[in-house]
């Protein structure tokens, strides 16, 4: 008996990789800014997650988890991706449209990169993967109250940011 | 939510592209193999583990053979899917034209010892020392995988590059001659909540992956699971300014594997985009070791000459004041065709007459030469205090990923 239920915990966290595998590499995108790093995130995360499982896929959102083992991975490999994706005061003029998918996600790409990674994080974990603020306090690491003030300077940022010109409405409230 | 808020939703909804792949369980399963080779700790993670590895037998010991390239791609070689403009992690590890060394050592073939370690406010380090025994050169390279052991067997880690203590010198191949050294460091985390777990033994699976060598260590962790951070295999030990405080490697080690300075006249240089906002001009200057050996660079560029003309003729050398950056100067071990970078920053925040920086010349602590750059796209613009020197910051040299 003890045989079939690790069984069925391994069928089951595989259906939850399944289940969740889009969800999870597009945050990491988010998050990373390129598919290599992305993928290596998510991987790790699952890695990290799969010994739980049986203490995890008890719990209301299962996800939460790995996303907090997610946010915590990419900070630590921050100095690493800093080498390569440096974020600039003023973006490049080439970004200044956003109408096209692909300029669209480039602009996306290039505005989150201006972001610190809390900011960034809690923009991606809030917004994209839609959790409660409760949970993203959780799976970032900070208070309920922090996570609002990360959004709302993001917010900020993004709404200024050259590479999403004209995405959102001039002189709307926050 | 508001409008905006919705909008922003709207935009992370449609413009997030769609995964090149799926995540899938045999990936997994491939990195899983070194874990899967763990002779049965009396822990229930790698028990329920068991009958998953065992049903993909046949593929695991496939996946055993395929294992050794997984785990070198998986630092970022360069081979990012098509359409990625993000960060190649290893810039250059061997120049064109250089064949690659041999093969990638196997496990049998090294041996490793603790040679230093370090500890910080929430980090403690341990400086892994690896030496090839074998009779034949081979290679590590990138970041090694460990696994991590305590009191009562295996830790539940996560592994990360990079450590706070240590520079992560980026994933290059080291060619290890028989009896050399390369070494790499291993950082755990003391600043989470809960108890604290001592890593008694690491199992270190090299660049090919199959098999590990055992590291008898004493690194105190907390967390779960345990976060490693580790930094690339380099090139004998660690330079000691690079490490922040005592390191007890033994001194025969190090001397064996000294390295000189770079000539200045056998490295490459080159200058990135002129990064510009708000009256700051920031550029990364590059340069990159054309020798055929190692070789090491460090502190901060020195006597710093900045002309207007690319001919860097006498008549257009401008009237310059060099600031160094804050920030600790630190040596850098240069493997051949590996890099290091400084920022070069000046200001057009000033009222002074504007003037284009073409070309720099300047020199490196302890190399002989200089070195000398042309700034490409027309220059630098700079304005300083009317009638006073432009004023330079310089950062330290650091290893450039």
């Amino acid at each position: 008996v003890e045989l079939m239920n690790e069984l069925s915990d391994d069928d089951e966290f595989g259906d939850f990789v399944r289940r969740n595998s889009r969800e999870l590499q597009r945050s990491a995108w988010l998050m990373c800014g390129d598919w290599h790093a992305a993928q290596d995130l998510v991987q790790t995360a699952l890695l990290a997650t799969w010994p739980h499982w049986s203490d995890i896929r008890r719990q209301d959102a299962p996800q939460v988890y790995v996303y907090r083992v997610m946010v915590n991975k990419q900070v630590h490999a921050q100095r690493r991706r800093w080498r390569g994706e440096k974020p600039t005061a003023v973006l490049p003029d080439e970004a200044a449209t956003a109408s096209e998918p692909t300029e669209l996600r480039d602009g996306l790409r290039r505005a989150l990169s201006t972001l610190p990674d809390k900011q960034r994080n809690v923009v991606v974990l809030r917004y994209f993967v839609d959790l409660s603020e409760a949970d993203t306090a959780a799976a970032v690491g900070c208070s309920v109250g922090a996570v609002k003030s990360h959004a709302s300077r993001a917010m900020h940022t993004l709404r200024q940011s050259r590479a999403l010109a004209g995405y959102f409405q001039e002189g709307a409230r926050l | 939510m508001n409008e905006n808020e919705m909008r922003l939703a709207q935009l992370l909804r449609t413009a997030t592209p769609e995964p090149p792949s799926e995540v899938s369980l045999d990936t997994l399963r491939v990195h899983d193999v070194p874990l899967a080779l763990v002779e049965s700790p009396d822990r229930s993670p790698v028990r329920r583990r068991a009958p998953f590895i065992a049903a993909a037998a046949v593929a695991a010991t496939v996946a055993a053979a395929v294992v050794g390239i997984a785990v070198a791609n998986h630092h970022g070689t360069p081979n990012a899917p098509a359409g990625s403009n993000g960060p190649l992690p290893s810039a250059v590890s061997s120049p064109s034209g250089v064949a690659p060394a041999t093969i990638a050592c196997p496990s049998s073939q090294l041996s490793g010892s603790v040679i230093g370690h370090d500890s910080g406010s929430s980090h403690n380090l341990a400086v892994i020392g690896v030496r090839n025994t074998g009779a034949t050169s081979c290679f590590v390279q990138g970041y090694a995988d460990v696994v991590p052991f305590g009191a009562s067997g295996l830790i539940t880690a996560t592994q990360a590059d990079g450590t706070s203590l240590l520079a992560d010198p980026g994933s290059h191949q080291i060619t290890l001659a028989p009896g050399a050294l390369a070494s790499f460091g291993v950082e755990a985390t003391t600043g989470f909540d809960g108890p604290t777990t001592t890593i008694t033994l690491l199992k270190i699976y090299p660049s090919d992956g199959t098999d590990s060598f055992p590291v008898d260590v004493e690194l105190s962790s907390s967390g779960t699971p345990v976060q490693l951070g580790l930094t690339a295999f380099q090139l004998g030990a660690p330079p000691a300014s690079s490490s922040t405080a005592s390191s007890t490697a033994p001194s025969s080690p190090a001397a064996s594997v000294q390295t000189a300075a770079c000539d200045a006249n056998e490295l490459s240089v080159a200058a990135g985009r002129v990064d510009s906002g708000a009256g700051q001009r920031n550029v990364t200057i590059t340069i990159t070791n054309s020798s055929g050996a190692p070789c090491t660079v460090g502190g901060f560029p020195q006597n710093l000459i900045a002309n207007s003309s690319s001919a860097g003729d006498s008549g257009s050398q401008l009237s310059i004041t060099t600031t160094n950056s804050t920030g600790s100067p630190a040596t850098v071990v240069l493997a051949k065709g590996a890099s290091a970078s400084f920022v070069f920053h000046t200001t057009t925040g000033y009222d002074g007459a504007q003037v284009t920086i073409a070309l720099l010349r300047f020199g490196l602590a302890g190399s002989p030469g200089q070195i000398t750059l042309l700034i490409p796209n027309g220059g630098i613009a700079a304005n300083g205090p009317s009638g006073q020197p432009i004023p330079v910051t310089v950062s330290a040299l650091q290893a450039a990923g």
